[in-house]
């Protein structure tokens, strides 16, 4: 089903299909593995619900869910 | 003697292998222009004199941030000999991809791969061989955390005299881009003609302005062509061919283990994000890191306190009433002991402050304030805690600006923190709410202070963010595993710190100090009759229409720019002996009082806060908020001064 970053349940993995943010924010998510294809595991949202803390590729980070909304995924 | 640059994405262990290879022969200081934290260190090897400098870490080499300028600044002006690009084992795909941009620059590398035993425990093994082979670099595997690093110095000194390889990415081999590599080529700009090439397919503004309008003409004709072929932007297919070359490289020499495990990290992280839990347990830290630092620092304060006075009276006891002994007694030792008597707290604070960091839990104590700080005051969840530090003392608070990764949010930060009440403002208050309020508004007088400055510094951050400093960044922090710091590399880390600091707020305390004591002692004995008093006379018009028109004030005021203690010695001073609760509530009404107060709050940092602001923020922001804090103080005081009279108070 094709939804979005920000409203995929903790522990859910995803695969990106999309991602619609400008060219430099764009060029910091490919650095840190968020491109179309790759896998994203949602493991924690923060206790106030955002920001999220993702899994790509072994590696933890966290995103706020305004940029998470405009990453498209498809579980 | 070997120039070598240690590069890499941050939590890789890059400043432990640092230390362990320099020890304390370190030189700290900033990168010219930046505020970014420069670190260069000395060895000998063998008979071979190097000197490394550790790189900012980043996770990109595209200017972005100032660190990345940093780095790519360095690597394209000063050409060091070698880099050694160290990265985490377990982590190792998104860490080659730093490694494959530095590559690309062209220059001799190696590659130090770190935490091996903790990747191995997760399932992972590398070949290091294979991956040296394909790759055409030397791979070295390392302990970042032993003090023996024999085996990479050897490499590094082996591979300074080799030839650098070159990534040929799929996408460089069309003939168009041939000839476009040629042209380029051609103008002879001292750096690789594949590495422009790809700077410009990623957009990258500097280069382009580097090479002319005319290339940059053919160049976008080039682009096109590409896009249609590949059917994607530019960006995206440069990000697409590291990443592919990267997978090729891992195939053949990691093995991964056929399930991720969950690690510890994540469990801990369970409890310690937890909806419930994840708040209480910031708090907790919290408390702890205030009570360690304020209280378990203060018997140490305290002695060398008492050190001090007691060789002030030794001083002043062989030198007697002269000048010379004035000076060195108020001056000298009253100015560097103001200072030695942060360090313990600075000390302490630092060595928690680098655990947590070095632990992994700073990074998760900024996730769970990010919503509040970025709702708040459009920063990210790394302002919490050197704000929160600001109650104890702003020195500290500014200094732990440092651990915040980007520079708008660092200089925010430390343009907010004089604005929450230190511990030192704190006395002012209770001696002038307990002269003067009924005791059932004593605690309210002070909550309204405390929420007070709070508010100014969101508005500060807000304003400045939106009018000055652009958008906010992107929240991408890496939340790495939790890891048990190394005594050795905290200590290292700490006493660089503390050094800095006690010569950086010396020798600006030491100045103003005797400044100070010289417009007290000049040209007569007499408070009123020197130049302070004169001073005192003349800015005190401008406190006339805030409500505390007496020269005697406006010299507790200015006498509290060196330090925010003073303001209480010194109406004690001016106003001469006798008890200062009844000198208090003879010379102000309350509405006076709090508008002194909030004056008291407001203006100016105190001069050690000046000198740190100057080290994270650069001096053109320190003179700033000398000149902000003040407009401020009197506006404030003036709206409640003007109000409350209005009112009939």
């Amino acid at each position: 089903m094709e939804t979005t970053l920000d409203r995929i349940k903790e522990g859910k993995r995803v695969t990106v299909t999309s991602v619609n943010l400008p060219i430099d924010v764009r060029h910091r998510l490919m650095v840190m593995g968020i491109r179309r294809g790759a896998l994203v595991t949602v493991e924690n949202s923060a206790p106030l619900r955002d920001p999220l803390k993702v899994r790509v590729k072994g590696h933890a980070f966290s995103i706020r869910k305004g940029e998470a909304s405009r990453i498209g995924v498809r579980d | 003697m070997l120039r070598i640059a240690l590069a890499g994405n941050p939590n890789v262990g890059k400043s432990t292998l640092f230390n362990n290879l320099t020890g304390l022969n370190q030189h700290v200081g900033n990168w010219p222009g930046k505020t970014v934290e420069k670190k260069t260190g000395y060895l000998n090897f063998r008979g071979n004199d190097i000197e490394i400098t550790d790189l900012p870490g980043t996770y990109s080499l595209t200017a972005g941030s100032p660190e990345e300028e940093v780095v790519i600044d360095y690597l394209l002006n000063e050409k060091p000999d070698l880099i050694i690009s160290v990265v985490d084992a377990s982590n190792i795909e998104r860490n080659l991809y730093l490694t494959l941009q530095i590559l690309e620059f062209g220059l001799n590398t190696i590659i130090a791969v770190n935490f091996n035993s903790e990747s191995e425990k997760r399932g992972y093994s590398l070949d290091e061989n294979k991956l040296e082979e394909l790759l055409g670099v030397p791979v070295i595997k390392i302990e970042a955390t032993e003090g023996n690093q024999d085996e990479l110095l050897e490499a590094a000194i082996k591979q300074v005299k080799g030839t650098p390889p070159q990534i040929r990415y799929e996408f460089l081999r069309s003939d168009n881009i041939k000839e476009f590599i040629k042209l380029l080529e051609d103008i002879e700009l001292d750096v690789p003609a594949e590495w422009v090439l790809i700077k410009l397919l990623e957009g990258d503004k500097k280069v382009a302005s580097m090479v002319g309008e005319d290339i940059l003409g053919r160049f976008e004709g080039i682009r096109r062509i590409l896009e249609e072929e590949q059917s994607a932007d530019a960006d995206i297919m440069v990000s697409d061919a590291r990443h592919g070359l990267i997978e090729g490289l891992l195939e053949r020499s990691l093995r991964r283990p056929p399930i991720d495990r969950v690690t510890v990290s994540e469990i801990i992280d369970r409890v310690v994000l937890n909806r419930y839990l994840g708040l209480p347990i910031l708090l907790g830290v919290m408390w702890l890191i205030f009570q360690l630092t304020f209280t378990a620092g203060a018997p140490l304060t305290e002695l060398i306190d008492t050190g001090v006075s007691h060789l002030a009276e030794a001083v002043r006891g062989a030198l007697g009433d002269s000048a010379a002994g004035s000076l060195l007694v108020d001056g000298v030792i009253g100015g560097v002991g103001s200072v030695l008597v942060f360090t313990p707290n600075i000390f302490i604070l630092f060595l928690l402050l680098t655990f947590l960091e070095d632990s992994g839990y700073l990074a998760r104590a900024a996730f769970v304030m990010d919503r509040v700080m970025n709702s708040l005051a459009s920063l990210s969840g790394r302002s919490f805690i050197p704000m929160m530090l600001g109650f104890g003392c702003c020195v500290p608070g500014v200094m732990a600006t440092r651990t915040i990764g980007s520079e708008r949010e660092r200089i925010l930060t430390s343009l907010m923190i004089p604005f929450m009440s230190c511990s030192a403002r704190l006395p002012v208050y209770v001696l002038f709410t307990s002269a003067l309020f009924p005791v059932i508004y004593q605690g309210w007088v002070i909550f309204f202070l405390y929420i007070m400055g709070i508010a100014v510094a969101i508005i500060t951050a807000r304003l400045l963010g939106e009018l000055v400093m652009g958008e906010g960044s992107l929240f991408l922090m890496e939340l790495p595993p939790y890891r048990i710091p190394r005594l050795r590399t905290l200590l290292i880390h700490i006493y660089h710190r503390t050094i800095q600091f006690i010569k950086k707020a010396g020798t600006i305390i030491l100045a103003g100090s005797v400044f100070i004591w010289f417009l007290s002692g000049f040209p007569g004995a007499d408070v009123s009759s020197s130049l302070l008093g004169r001073l005192g006379s003349m800015v005190a018009p401008i406190f006339h229409p805030i409500g505390f028109g007496d020269w005697q004030l406006a010299i507790a005021i200015i006498s509290g720019f060196a330090a925010k203690e003073l303001v209480i010695g010194a109406l004690g001073t001016v106003y001469g002996a006798g008890n200062i609760t009844a000198t208090i509530q003879g010379a102000f009404t309350p509405l006076e009082a709090l508008s002194f107060m909030v004056f008291v709050l407001f203006y100016t940092p105190c001069l050690a806060t000046l000198a740190v602001i100057k080290e994270e923020a650069g001096t053109r922001w320190a003179l700033f908020s000398v000149l902000y804090s003040v407009f401020v103080a009197w506006t404030a005081s003036f709206i409640i001064y003007t109000a409350g009279t209005l009112l009939g108070y």
